[in-house]
């Protein structure tokens, strides 16, 4: 689908938008920019929006958010308490209600191609009509097969295969057609068939929600004005993520409301500038994480997994460290961590914390961090970082704001040498994350660094340098002089005006303008490239349509049913609006406004367990005794002053609160707290033989990434998608008892 | 909003404009756009350089309703109240 990847992905146009469903998203407290969002939400959205009187928001959430909190407020919208890792049933639910139902756009999704797209007045169009095939791998029917001669899809015109250029109207949409012995139907009839695997009953019971309540949201949904459903990281990072997000592409797909004026716009083009040289050096090889390539070994199946370079754009970070404990695909010898902490981030963390502190796994280790960090202080050398207000830089532009926009960041304090540019920092012994890079590159003697890396007279010696070369290319010129307007308004910015935001141009609607972003272009519900991609572990081929999937291991097998009953709870998450993950809590501002976190329970399970707010109880999941293992013997060593609520046994003990905010059934814990560095007194560091200072209130409440379920496969890292290769960031299922 | 018993009826509020003789401010805080972002805690404290607890501003998060059995429709709201001390 050539949406933007389904991580950060698209939003929805607030503005002229009328019946919003946030699905996993924490609008108002998260996102990027939260304050924008909440802003164009509360404001543009619920008052000044021409239908603001008929808005009306769903959020699907296991945890009444401070979103649900806004929209019920005023008594319209409403809160869905969604069970963990079900969103496929509840979005696969709607597809199945809104195609038996007339729900969807019939005259949109059967256009085959741009021509009759633009004589009907649309923008874009769907792969809905074009044909594949039903034997695996499930790919296109193309016109060399049917021997109409070229590569392209192939659609049904009245029953009859005709290559999708050459259509003149509408395609057949929900159509089959045989060709030597094997079926081939279209996107949209195997799209039903998937849909109708489950029953809204059967789904509404998976996801534990009221009888009705997935017909009655589709039925509102697909009759609304400007309806939109948008996700954050809720549906994606799990192990069904990437399907997930691709059912909620295809319910926005089935209303007409991509790239719409009230839709879902998925942004624009940034601003961009460059740093222009020949002899730019690509990396090579296979990544330490075997991702982003398909399987290369000489064995028909992987004892690791791969991830497609297609649907894993960024990276698998805990497949990193378990590949690196376990020599896979080759051995680490060197490891430069910057602005991440994945000791105190990474779900299943034992793994992380025991890779930094084995010698024979990681043997050089280095960090760039502002602060003394969880990860950093396990690392052998640390490069100290300077904080966001001495950096320079830019950031671009997110899908609310409906305009371009590239803001320039200059340092506020510190002092560039008038010469050099060579920034002088407040504190002694930082330096810019740039400059540490750049001085690398150019000890490692990378090409386009240091005298002449720019090309010939352009040198690229420090962040100025790189910086100010950035911006005197395509989008921006004049670089970083002073007196330019670029660094004077801090940024570059188009006019905000409706009529540069959206154009009228097309007879269906009004569609948003994009500025240097895609204009026509065709969605695509089916996924070829997934379709045709071998899953290493089992050899066999990955589906290129959504499925009825929870929580699923590394070789797509179901979780065995015996370990929720006894593990009945299920391990969730939370963020406070004024926190971030992990770099917040050793502001003593911020941690004071709630000085330590809680268990979060509903009162139902308060009751059943015994225990009320400010109680203890321990808990535990079904691979935490694996932390008294061997697997984890260095780890072990320090698990008493990382964890001080570590009960042996793989139990940890919690102080509970009570809150009819969370659905009934979950553990939910707010992921900032619990910290064992920057500053905790949990993570004790020294320098030149001196004790740091460290403060309690850093280190107060509770960190719950041990209690993560690992892959029952693999053992030694957290269940990720075969797909998407998202961690499965909740829905473990724990053990909790009252002590 | 019923169930916290704080909202001036406009005709109260338009009386009270009408009322002659010296004016009294008041601070309006339109509660359906605060979404609890503790940020106007953050501010004040930024302002007035209160020590660590000590906030002259803060915002209450109210919690009504109860939610118990995932089968039926949940009837929970909360509501974020900033409580600035007026200076």
């Amino acid at each position: 689908m050539n949406l933007p990847p389904y991580e950060i992905g698209s939003y929805t146009d607030y503005e002229y938008c009328d019946y919003l469903i946030s699905m996993g998203s924490n609008i108002t407290a998260a996102d990027y920019p939260m304050q924008t969002r909440a802003r164009y939400l509360q404001k543009f959205g619920k008052r000044l929006n021409p239908d603001a009187k008929n808005f009306k928001h769903v959020v699907i959430d296991p945890r009444f958010t401070n979103g649900a909190a806004k929209a019920t407020h005023n008594g319209v919208g409403e809160w869905v308490p969604l069970k963990p890792t079900t969103d496929a049933y509840f979005m696969l639910g709607m597809i199945r209600w809104m195609i038996e139902n007339n729900g969807y756009k019939r005259e949109y999704l059967t256009i085959p191609n741009e021509k009759v797209a633009k004589k009907k007045g649309y923008r874009n169009w769907t792969d809905m009509t074009y044909l594949v095939g039903t034997t695996k791998p499930m790919k296109y029917l193309t016109g060399k097969d049917v021997g109409l001669g070229q590569s392209d899809f192939v659609v049904l015109i009245n029953g009859q295969p005709k290559m999708f250029q050459e259509a003149d109207g509408f395609a057949d949409l929900d159509a089959s057609y045989v060709l030597n012995g094997v079926e081939y139907k279209t996107v949209f009839r195997l799209l039903r068939e998937r849909a109708q695997e489950h029953t809204l009953a059967e789904s509404e019971a998976v996801c534990d929600i009221p009888a009705g309540t997935i017909a009655r949201i589709a039925q509102e949904f697909s009759s609304a004005k400007h309806p939109a459903i948008e996700m954050f990281r809720g549906p994606v990072q799990q192990s069904n993520g990437w399907y997930n997000g691709q059912a909620l592409c295809i319910i926005n797909m089935l209303v007409d409301n991509i790239d719409r004026k009230g839709g879902f716009i998925s942004g624009h083009k940034n601003y961009w500038g460059d740093v222009k040289a020949n002899n730019k050096r690509k990396p090579s090889g296979v990544r330490a994480d075997t991702a982003k390539a398909a399987y290369q070994g000489k064995k028909p199946t992987a004892t690791r997994p791969w991830y497609s370079g297609y649907a894993v754009p960024r990276g698998v970070t805990p497949n990193f460290f378990s590949n690196v404990r376990m020599g896979y695909p080759y051995k680490n010898k060197a490891y430069l961590n910057y602005y991440n902490d994945p000791a105190y981030t990474m779900p299943y963390n034992q793994e992380t914390i025991e890779a930094l502190l084995d010698v024979k796994a990681m043997p050089l280790t280095f960090s760039i961090d502002a602060y003394m960090g969880e990860t950093s202080a396990l690392c052998d050398y640390v490069l100290p970082d300077t904080d966001y207000l001495e950096r320079v830089g830019g950031f671009k532009t997110y899908p609310p704001i409906k305009t371009q926009v590239f803001g320039v960041r200059m340092p506020v304090v510190g002092s560039f040498d008038p010469k050099t540019h060579e920034y002088k920092a407040i504190r002694p012994d930082t330096k810019m994350g740039d400059d540490i890079l750049i001085t690398l590159a150019k000890e490692c003697g990378l090409p386009t660094f240091g005298k002449d890396g720019g090309g010939p007279g352009v040198n690229i010696n420090n962040s100025w340098e790189f910086w100010n070369e950035f911006y005197s290319h395509k989008d921006f010129k004049g670089g970083l002089d002073p007196k330019g307007s670029l660094v004077k308004l801090g940024g570059k910015f188009q006019n905000p005006a409706p009529k540069y935001q959206y154009t009228k141009n097309y007879s269906s609607g009004e569609y948003t303008s994009f500025p240097g972003g895609r204009q026509v272009r065709v969605l695509f519900t089916y996924l070829e490239k997934v379709a045709t991609y071998k899953n290493a572990m089992t050899g066999n081929y990955m589906d290129g349509l959504p499925m009825y999937r929870t929580i699923v291991d590394c070789k797509e097998q179901p979780l065995d049913p015996a370990i929720y009953k006894e593990y009945p709870m299920q391990l969730h998450t939370n963020k406070e609006p004024f926190h971030t993950q992990s770099r917040t809590m050793n502001n003593l501002w911020l941690a004071s406004i709630k000085p330590q976190n809680y268990a979060e329970i509903n009162p139902a399970d308060a009751e059943k367990l015994g225990v009320k707010t400010g109680d203890w109880v321990k808990v535990k999941s079904p691979s935490s005794e694996q932390l008294d293992s061997d697997m984890y013997k260095n780890f072990h060593k320090h698990i008493k002053d990382y964890y001080p609520n570590y009960l042996g046994k793989g139990w940890f003990k919690f102080q509970v609160r009570a809150t009819s905010r969370i659905r009934p059934g979950l553990f939910s814990v707010c992921q900032s707290y619990g910290r064992f560095g920057a500053g905790s007194p949990k993570g004790k560091w020294h320098m030149n033989g001196k004790e740091q200072p460290s403060d309690e209130r850093v280190g107060a409440g509770f960190h719950i990434n041990p209690l993560y379920m690992a892959d029952p496969v693999l053992k030694n890292m957290v269940l990720v998608d075969p797909v998407g290769g998202a961690t499965q960031s909740f829905g473990t299922p724990l053990r909790v008892e009252k002590i | 909003m019923s169930e916290l018993g704080t909202f001036v009826p406009d005709e109260v509020l338009e009386a009270s404009f009408k009322k002659p003789g010296p004016k009294q401010y008041t601070l309006w805080v339109d509660l359906e756009y605060c979404v609890g972002c503790h940020a106007c805690t953050m501010a004040c404290k930024g302002e007035n350089n209160t020590p660590v607890g000590v906030d002259y501003n803060r915002v209450m998060e109210i919690e009504v309703g109860e939610f118990k059995d995932s089968k039926e429709k949940p009837d929970v709201r909360v509501y974020f109240v900033p409580m600035p001390c007026m200076h």
